[in-house]
């Protein structure tokens, strides 16, 4: 078996990178896919906790790397998906106790167990970056539709490039399809055209994704959540399906008509 | 009174015309700054080019990425040590 190892990644901070990490590998698992989900955010890890793993942690990346552990020991298995499996970052190391060439190594050895192997990429483009996009054979780049985030994004497009990892694919999150409606949000197009990218996905900025964290459960098993209907069609593009965007359109119930007459409806979240 | 009439009238515009321009020209700008290594090899890829055509010094004179207006040139300026004849009338 040869698995494909995707790193996803963003430039900027706090656009969605662990979330969409937790989520797309969640989305193939329940796909039957054979998953590891690797953070590398040595410092500031926190796809345990997203993911409500965070009381199972005993070793972690370092320990795999620097051979305190055996993998599989390292490994931490998901609650509900039995093909889905963790490797937390270490939290008191910093980025520069692993190198490229070790990330390369391990990866590897995981292609060969693991459908997929994605790597949560820490914000920046210092050695945390570099470590994580060392192994990878495919981008997914998080951004949101703000002027910062997708400044980044252009940035690590191009670090990407001179690394080998060609063509990423973009991933838009927290549109807010009301505030694209009015003229007050770029759009899937306006953004693709400025990074020069293909367009993996797009997510709805979604309240209930938030609850979902909040209980360490990633929102895709929440059936009636936009996002988790978005993250789940990202899994199944990365999966080979061929599924056409949906235009996000925002919300039209009688409550929200009202409150446009009424000139108070300023932030309508979405449906996908 | 005046911001008021001012919030009244700006309120409609969209912003994100403004979003997208402005991150044009940033994007425009962070790409400018090309890297020394890829300065370098397409310089000693021009000078092979031009060579093949040409007697021109070893050296750029000028040589860079400018913008004007909203376009992007490469200005350089070279040498020329010796033109060939013309061949053809």
């Amino acid at each position: 078996m040869t698995g494909r190892t995707i790193v996803i990644t963003s430039g900027k901070g706090g656009v969605g990178k662990t979330t969409t990490t937790a989520n797309i590998g969640t989305g193939l698992a329940m796909r039957g896919h054979h998953v590891v989900v690797i953070d590398t955010d040595i410092g500031l890890r926190n796809l345990d906790v997203v993911m409500g793993l965070e009381n199972r942690i005993v070793y972690d990346l370092v320990d795999i790397i620097e051979g305190k552990c055996k993998m599989h020991q390292g490994m931490i298995r998901d609650k509900n998906k039995l093909e889905l499996f963790l490797i937390p970052a270490a939290q008191t190391r910093d980025k520069n106790c692993i190198n490229p060439e070790q990330m390369q190594e391990m990866c590897a050895k995981l292609e060969r167990e693991f459908d997929y192997v994605l790597i949560d990429c820490p914000a920046g483009i210092e050695q945390g970056f570099k470590n994580a996009i060392a192994a990878a054979q495919e981008a997914i780049l998080v951004t949101t539709p703000e002027v910062s985030a997708i400044r980044d994004a252009d940035r690590v497009i191009g670090l990407l490039e001179s690394e080998g990892v060609h063509r990423p694919r973009l991933i838009i999150n927290r549109i807010r399809p009301g505030m694209v409606k009015r003229g007050d949000m770029m759009d899937k197009d306006d953004i693709t055209e400025l990074l020069a990218i293909d367009i993996l996905g797009m997510v709805p900025a979604d309240d209930r994704l938030i609850i979902a964290t909040n209980q360490g459960v990633p929102v895709i098993y929440d059936k009636r959540a936009p996002s988790g209907a978005a993250f789940s069609r990202i899994a199944a593009r990365i999966d080979g399906d061929d599924i056409p965007l949906m235009d996000l359109e925002p919300k039209n119930g009688i409550m929200d008509k009202v409150k446009v007459i009424m000139g108070i409806n300023r932030g309508a979240y979405s449906h996908a | 009174m005046r911001d008021l009439i001012r919030w009244v009238v700006t309120r409609k515009e969209n912003t994100k015309n403004a979003a997208r321009d402005r991150l044009q020209m940033a994007l425009m700008r962070d790409r400018m700054d090309l890297s020394p290594d890829i300065i370098n090899a397409l310089k000693i890829d021009l000078l092979a080019v031009m060579s093949q055509y040409l007697v021109v010094g070893e050296e750029f004179q000028e040589f860079g990425i400018r913008r004007l207006d909203e376009s992007v040139f490469l200005v350089s300026n070279i040498r020329v040590k010796e033109l060939p004849r013309a061949t053809t009338n």
